[in-house]
């Protein structure tokens, strides 16, 4: 069997000091031989009973031998030589650059969305099921605090036109309570109807994870209807029941673990953006949760005796004064589209409830 | 003038103290750093998770081994089953802190109040951890912080600055850095560390200033879009995500601070008395290379991050000095055994920035 000669340097051990040898590798048996001394190479130990460092990229390989030596080396291929064929060799073969990997690279993308789409309903699911109720309220809390102090301001309307609305929003919750394979799941909430003055937010409605349900004094002025003041509710507390809220929170989670999972630390910037972004894209719903309060929406007002079609009533005159600037944000976080308009006026046809003309 | 003075007196009392400038190199490509990583994205995804402790391992271990000095290189030596391990408790732990109000409110605070305690025994371990696990020139680096002091930095410090209303933030910056470097060994031999606070209120006042002509600059033109796109849809746009371009000028800013601070810890250490370290990043170019290396990460979906990494790595190593004030062969490593992954782990998730980074 031939010689296996490797040139490099041997670190005492756990030393800085280093001096300049070659390894041979002949049957088995390690043998060393210092360049600056005139000698026969010295027998070391038998080939198995090194441990040598995976390969990895052109790094300097390190062999280490069972004395507490370390040798180390720039002639990658001649410690190939001698590295069994075990899993890093793979590896370290698939990682070279070649052509095989631009479709790992144009896979990786798919795959890493395909992996969003199927593990991060399962985190989220997982999440919501292990949140405590007091976590909600919680998270409710602060964020009434927050906003209080920053965004909204204590609402101007009128005592007697808050007990009418406070009124409407009861009414809702008694239905809701009479039906509650239907409309309510088993956790508790603790709901409760806030007033806020807010011009940044325009005639708008949000509900928090935990039941808070904020009201602005816009709406209340611009929609005198009840129907609509209704619908609106009935809407948000769909966004409760569905738990809309506490979802678009573990998504947000769950994608920026799975993008530093799979990226490996993003850097310094990019991982900021991946956290706040994905915090503030979590504020605003999802089509697909709006239709589905919509659909909640639309069976409450059912039971509770009022006319379904308010949200559609909504709809248009929000899309009237959608020009007006300040009332821009309720379309960025309630996309509104004809989709939703034709899903009510669906329900309508098949429940046989013909539409009321416009109220201007 | 004293300093310069015993300078000159030991310059000519040891002739044979030569002082020898060694570049910093980093050696690695991005060619062939994009199938690392490209591996490690791959193999992360169809093991759901579980590659990503080794792909930690292989990923330090390239940054580690393309960073030369004085023609040798550093390395990284944690083992994949020890990262796992160390990552899986960290979810228990985490877990458990989601878990148990649901059973017990007081065992959940007690928890918690212990989660909080142990920030220094973290930090601490975690430090320790990293540095046990790397090595340059076959000799490990070690750290022997310890917790109380700590957490005497990382928790009480920063607390009471909020008292300041964060005005104070160079002296908590000023005496974790102070910690963190002179706890560090290289071998048996210490790292030390004196720096002026001044030093850091000059970037930190910078960092305010910059940020709050950004902010004005940014609502100027926020506000002449506004006024442009009066009553069309991209106006929504425009007024959306106003709030989102503020938290980002933020994050800006802060690199200004970053920038600064890793100059001042590497000009004002020193090893062993005699090896002392230039760091000549400019906040302006750093700021450039992560706000770039961002965008295109976003706009390839993630497929630049290893270009950008390369990048940022190259440009740091080539503003990176030491003066060797000796030989640099002559370390012993002082230690064998190793604990302490799972903190280590923890802080990774934590976000702490715990790496020694040359």
């Amino acid at each position: 069997m031939s010689i296996i000669s490797i040139t490099g340097d041997i670190y005492e051990n756990q030393s800085s000091y280093s001096r300049p040898c070659t390894l041979k590798v002949r049957d088995n048996q390690l043998m060393i031989q210092y360049d600056d001394l005139e000698q026969a190479p010295a027998y070391i130990c038998k080939l198995d009973e090194l441990r040598i460092d995976p390969p990895l990229g052109s790094i300097r390989r390190k062999v280490h031998l069972p004395d507490g030596r370390v040798f180390e080396t720039d002639d990658l291929e001649a410690v190939n030589d001698i590295y069994p064929s075990n899993f890093w060799k793979r590896i370290a073969k698939t990682e070279r650059k070649g052509w095989h990997i631009i479709p790992i690279a144009l896979v990786t993308p798919f795959l890493a969305f395909g992996l969003y789409r199927l593990l991060v309903p399962i985190l989220v699911s997982f999440g919501m099921a292990l949140t405590p109720d007091i976590a909600l309220y919680s998270i409710d809390k602060n964020t009434m605090k927050s906003l209080d102090k920053f965004v909204m301001k204590q609402s101007e309307i009128s005592h007697d036109k808050r007990v009418e609305v406070q009124k409407i929003f009861n009414k809702l919750l008694l239905a809701r309570n009479e039906s509650p394979e239907q409309l309510s799941t088993n956790k508790v909430f603790k709901y409760s109807l806030n007033f806020r003055n807010s011009g940044a937010l325009g005639p708008n409605a949000f509900a928090l994870p935990g039941g808070t349900i904020v009201i602005t004094d816009e709406l209340i002025l611009e929609f005198p209807d009840e129907d609509v003041i209704a619908a609106v509710l009935a809407h948000e507390i769909g966004h409760v029941e569905h738990q809309h809220s506490l979802q678009q929170i573990y998504r947000a989670l769950g994608m920026a673990g799975m993008v530093t999972m799979i990226a490996g630390d993003a850097g310094p910037l990019l991982e900021d953006v991946l956290l706040e972004g994905s915090a503030i894209l979590s504020l605003s719903h999802s089509r697909k949760h709006e239709l589905q309060s919509d659909n909640y929406s639309y069976e409450l007002l059912k039971l509770a005796d009022y006319q379904p079609d308010g949200l559609i009533q909504f709809f248009d005159k929000m899309d009237e004064i959608q020009t007006l600037p300040k009332d821009g944000e309720w379309m960025m976080t309630h996309p509104v589209g004809e989709k939703r308009i034709s899903n009510i006026r669906d329900k309508m046809k098949a429940d046989g409830i013909s539409p009321r003309a416009l109220t201007d | 003038m004293s300093d310069i003075l015993s300078e000159f007196v030991n310059n000519t009392q040891n002739e044979q103290r030569i002082r020898t400038v060694h570049e910093v190199e980093f050696r690695g490509t991005t060619e062939e750093y994009f199938g690392i990583w490209i591996v490690n994205a791959i193999l992360g995804i169809l093991t759901l998770g579980i590659y990503s402790a080794w792909a930690k391992i292989r990923n330090k271990k390239y940054f580690y081994g393309n960073t030369f000095i004085d023609n040798h290189n550093f390395d990284y030596h944690a083992k994949g089953p020890q990262i796992l391990i160390g990552r899986i408790i960290v979810v228990l732990i985490l877990a458990g802190l989601r878990f148990l109000p649901r059973y017990s409110l007081e065992l959940y605070m007690v928890f918690y109040a212990l989660v909080i305690l142990s920030v220094g025994l973290i930090v601490s371990r975690a430090l320790r951890f990293n540095a046990r696990m790397s090595s340059y020139r076959n000799v490990r680096f070690n750290f022997s912080g310890g917790a109380g002091a700590a957490f005497l930095r990382y928790v009480i410090y920063p607390f009471l600055a909020l008292f300041t209303l964060n005005l104070t933030k160079p002296y908590v910056t000023k005496s974790q850095n102070t910690y963190t470097t002179q706890n560090h060994k290289y071998g048996d031999r210490y790292f030390d560390f004196d720096a002026d606070v001044g030093e850091y209120y000059g970037p930190f006042f910078a960092m305010i200033g910059f940020g709050i002509l950004l902010f004005i600059v940014l609502a100027f033109i926020l506000g002449a879009l506004m006024e442009i796109s009066s009553g069309s849809t991209f106006q929504l746009a425009v007024q959306s995500f106003g709030p989102f371009y503020v938290i980002m000028t933020y994050f800006v800013i802060r690199l200004i601070y970053k920038a600064a601070v890793r100059n001042i810890i590497f000009n004002n250490a020193i090893l062993d008395n005699k090896h002392e370290f230039i760091s000549t990043i400019s906040a302006s170019k750093y700021i450039y290379i992560i706000i770039t290396n961002t965008l295109l990460a976003i706009l390839t979906l993630g497929l630049m991050i290893p270009w950008g990494r390369i990048r940022l790595a190259r440009y740091l190593a080539k503003n990176t000095q030491i003066i060797a004030g000796g030989d640099l062969d002559g370390y012993t490593s002082d230690i064998i055994e190793t604990h302490g992954v799972t903190a280590a782990e923890y802080a990774d998730m934590e976000g702490f920035d715990i790496d020694i980074g040359i």
